[in-house]
């Protein structure tokens, strides 16, 4: 004498469970492209922001280096802090493999990238005009690259010791992306990480004090 | 990866589980209460067991003693197994007044043996196994014999509370012990009870002596006679409001202790009867049941060891990465970016997952009021248990539920 079992409702519980659980991946998805979306808009900001800047360079030849400087400065400062945020929220989108849409993500990520070069371009440009000692360090780094999680963290670690003393450009060597490959090119980086640190080479995972030697040499020099 | 992959497994393992119960409860909800009466009154052994009760056992007998039914018809038989202290003097007086049967053996011979050595001796039609640490309420026996008016019923067992919520745990174990009152009545609906409880879980005498009596040696024999008596093809049920009460572990370790127990024996019991898993005789227990139980529980360890083993090797890494910077801990700790980074983190990780998680913790919260509600039980009255149990509980479990998949696989006796 078999227990009897009822097919229906066992068959039931599977399609109302999956229909149930598709939605929380589905709600999970939205929220994940509005996050996304809000990426995207802050990154106008920062391209406005930009923009700025390169017209305040200006005010340099008209007004001079005592006035133009500090305000120039304040701007740079700014513009760190709001990239440096961007950028985080950026590494925690692709370290958690949440992201809804990769074309979407990868479009912001190239787009942040084009803005840091520029970025670096003019902070080189504004160290040289006004004097400011501040350090410029590109960080080359690619996907399964063992040490590049270390050297990120010295780096992010530098950053607080020294605040504005160092500016630090983190470039992702795997995005396929025109004026990455140009640096790339130009500084012939083979090996990751790499740094280029006021616009000298520095191939594979370089230490805390090789680095804090590096940018005290340079200020010397300047 | 595996960790994500894992969590989502477990999420939509948890989704269906809960919506195949509230399905079955739909199917079933008028056979929920119960509307029999009893029409005559049989003979009742309540059998107790005691091993060193010295505290407690005269309140268990006295409560025994007290409950609604001819005195004709009940016999109460304590057995006691091996005591050290003062449980014998305590039974013996009893005895001496002509109240109770008592067994005494100088060596301790465990539940199962002492259970059936009473068995042996009991002259009733149907039998109660009691623990000598709880009491019933007067109306327990003529609320569970009823059910046996359907002769394919082996047991019946009783709405097991939990007797003292004096500290926290026993607050928290209390909504628990309600949850579990409610889903034996719905195993019940479903003909898949697999654990009769060891306060005054009453099973037919016949039964008891044709499927060989209790497990000797096992440390769940409540459970391997369940699981035995399904085996054989026989019914058990539950019943919602006739109430025991125990006494519940008050210490973190002790309740640890009590689980891994628990778990342990589960394990071992479902090893020993796995023939019954996906058995086309054995409907809602073989088929959905055990095997739904067995994969959450495996689910579980998988989960545990592989965040175990992600987050030492985080913290190996982290550990590396604090060297670098030679343990610099005021230049990180002063960082006003740090609390930036948390944000940053919070606002997108595990966002899908977190989603899933909410929902799971939803439809718990559901059924647990819903439990509350079944048994006439109050939520206001049992705040704290109710939401220590939906997060401190199901966390702990989860450790013990590891450790006991990893005893049995490392102490497993391989048959080559």
């Amino acid at each position: 004498m078999g227990k009897k079992i009822n097919v229906k409702i066992i068959i039931a519980a599977f399609v109302i469970s999956t229909i149930l659980f598709s939605a929380g991946l589905f709600v999970g998805y939205s929220v994940n492209k509005e996050r996304l979306g809000d990426i995207e808009r802050r990154l106008v900001d920062i391209k406005s922001g930009i923009e700025n800047f390169q017209l305040q360079f200006l005010f340099l030849d008209a007004l001079g280096d005592k006035a133009a400087c500090p305000l120039l400065s304040n701007t740079l400062k700014r513009i760190n802090n709001e990239s440096y945020e961007i950028g985080t929220k950026l590494t925690f989108f692709s370290s958690s493999s949440e992201v809804a849409d990769y074309t979407q993500y990868n479009d912001l990520k190239k787009e942040y990238s084009r803005i840091l070069i520029g970025y670096w371009l003019l902070a080189n440009k504004l160290n040289n005009a006004c004097n400011l000692g501040a350090n410029t360090i590109i960080y080359f780094y690619r996907k399964d690259c063992r040490l590049c999680d270390n050297q990120a963290f010295i780096l992010t670690y530098l950053k607080n010791k020294y605040q504005e003393k160092v500016l630090i450009f983190a470039l992702d060597a795997d995005l396929d992306e025109p004026s990455i490959e140009t640096l790339k090119k130009f500084y012939e980086v083979v090996e990751y990480p790499t740094l280029i640190a006021n616009s000298k080479v520095y191939g594979g995972f370089q230490e805390t004090r090789k680095i804090e030697e590096i940018m005290n040499m340079s200020n010397y020099s300047t | 990866m595996i960790g994500i992959i894992l969590s989502y497994i477990a999420w939509y393992m948890f989704i269906f589980i809960a919506v195949a119960w509230m399905l079955i409860l739909l199917e079933n909800e008028g056979r929920l209460s119960r509307k029999m009466r009893l029409k005559y009154y049989p003979m009742v052994s309540v059998i107790i067991p005691a091993f060193n009760e010295e505290e407690t056992i005269s309140k268990t007998v006295e409560s025994v003693l007290s409950v609604n039914y001819p005195r004709g018809s009940l016999e109460v038989i304590v057995v006691d197994d091996g005591s050290t202290d003062g449980t014998g003097k305590i039974a013996s007086l009893y005895h001496e007044k002509g109240l109770i049967k008592l067994i005494s053996s100088q060596k301790n011979m465990g539940k199962a043996t002492a259970l059936n050595k009473g068995i042996e001796l009991a002259r009733g039609e149907f039998i109660a196994c009691m623990d000598a640490d709880s009491a019933v309420e007067k109306d327990i026996i003529i609320k569970l014999l009823p059910y046996f008016e359907d002769k394919r019923i082996a047991s019946v067992s009783p709405a097991l509370k939990v007797w003292r919520k004096t500290n926290f745990l026993e607050k928290i174990q209390y909504s628990e012990y309600l949850l579990n009152i409610f889903l034996r009545k719905m195993l019940a609906l479903i003909d898949s009870v697999f654990v009769t409880p060891g306060v005054f879980s009453v099973y037919r005498k016949e039964a008891l002596v044709a499927v060989g009596g209790f497990d000797e040696g096992n440390i769940t024999e409540d459970m391997e006679i369940a699981f035995r008596l399904q085996d054989k093809g026989y019914r058990l049920e539950a019943d919602l409001d006739a109430l025991s009460y125990t006494l519940c572990p008050r210490g973190l370790m002790e309740l640890l202790g009590q689980r891994l127990r628990w778990y342990r024996g589960g394990i071992k019991n479902m090893i020993k009867y796995r023939h019954m898993f996906f058995g086309r005789d054995y409907g809602y227990l073989g088929n959905l049941v055990l095997p739904v139980n067995f994969a959450s529980a495996f689910l579980v360890c998988l989960i545990f060891t592989s965040l175990l083993i992600e987050n030492i090797s985080n913290l190996a890494n982290f550990a590396w990465n604090l060297y670098l910077v030679n343990f610099d801990f005021s230049t990180l700790i002063s960082r006003f970016d740090l609390w930036k980074e948390i944000e940053a983190a919070f606002s997108v990780v595990l966002t899908t997952p977190l989603i899933l998680g909410l929902m799971a913790i939803t439809i718990s919260s559901g059924l647990l009021y819903i439990s509350f509600q079944a048994t006439k039980d109050s939520v206001r009255k049992n705040k704290a248990g109710y939401f220590g149990y939906m997060l401190i509980l199901p966390t702990l479990l989860m450790a013990v539920w590891a450790a006991a998949f990893a005893s049995e696989i490392l102490g497993m006796k391989r048959k080559w």
